[in-house]
């Protein structure tokens, strides 16, 4: 059989490794792509997982107390190795 | 782009100086993606808000050392991927991974599928899937799904990747692809019907 097997191109698109081929190695991946339902199936499979992983991960954001409080330590440590007080050292009160 | 203002000359002369607002810039530009991509790596709000502050503080006391050789935004990664990598030393690294061989057994001796896949179907309900999916991103090993957050959510190259695992290519492809299998096999362990005839 000529070209690559359902394999071989399940591992190329699992592995991200399409830029990486050559140009006919990337010919006959893409041809085989078009001619396969099972491996474009796999291949949709592979970006909706990206989708997903993508769509869940923008809960995973700071609390506003939680950046002021980075921020403050961060501008702290700074000024440590700057050797140059920030302007203002007082801590606000966090808010419920 | 807000890493092609970082990778300026003058710019990287100002951070090597720690200028405030230099350093200030890149503390605002990437928290967000630093404490996203600790509670990805599965610690709870407030060790994550702990080790965006430990990244950030080794970011600045190793700034005269920055040479711009990888974007800002690569190296801070890097920082926290060893800081994660450190605290989890007693990791096993994997050669031959179990997940391997549940790939290979959906082909038979010819390369074909024998188990293929089906389409992903469009009204699966998107809430339930992504909580299928964070608990199935739970049972993959920490490298692998490194490796997958930082391609698919935080949309690093290869090259990119590689720099911040200290991996090479070939390593990252197979990272990147026993992740995706993992978590393909465990949504359809799941009920959520990946598999052609499920």
């Amino acid at each position: 059989m000529l070209g690559p097997s359902c394999r071989d191109v399940a591992r190329w698109v699992g592995r991200d490794e399409l830029s990486a081929a050559g140009f006919w190695q990337r010919t006959l991946i893409r041809l085989h792509l078009l001619r396969c339902r099972h491996c474009a199936a796999y291949a949709r499979q592979i970006e909706a997982l990206g989708h997903w992983a993508r769509g869940y991960s923008r809960g995973d954001t700071p609390s506003p107390n939680a950046l002021a409080r980075m921020k403050r330590a961060f501008d702290r440590h700074l000024a440590r190795l700057r050797r140059v007080e920030p302007e203002d050292m007082s801590v606000p009160p966090e808010s419920t | 782009m807000m890493d092609d203002v970082f990778l300026e000359v003058a710019f990287l002369e100002r951070l090597r100086a720690r200028d405030t607002d230099a350093v200030g810039a890149v503390f605002d530009a990437y928290v967000e993606h630093i404490f996203r991509a600790a509670r990805g790596a599965g610690l709870d709000p407030a060790a994550a808000e702990d080790l965006t502050q430990n990244v950030f503080t080794t970011f600045i006391e190793t700034l005269p050392r920055f040479e711009g050789r990888s974007t800002v935004r690569t190296w801070l990664f890097g920082i926290l991927y060893r800081k994660i990598k450190e605290s989890r030393r007693n990791a096993a690294r994997q050669d031959v991974d179990d997940i391997d061989v549940v790939f290979e057994s959906r082909f038979d001796a010819s390369g074909s599928w024998v188990r293929p896949p089906a389409t992903p179907e469009d009204s699966l309900d998107r809430a339930e899937t992504r909580a299928a999916l964070a608990d199935c991103l739970e049972g993959v090993p920490d490298r692998q799904a490194a490796a997958f957050r930082l391609r698919e959510v935080e949309g690093f190259s290869t090259g990119e990747i590689c720099k911040i695992l200290e991996a090479t290519v070939t390593n990252v492809g197979v990272m990147l692809h026993r992740a995706r299998n993992r978590l393909r096999e465990c949504l359809e362990k799941k009920g959520f019907g990946l598999d052609a005839g499920s």
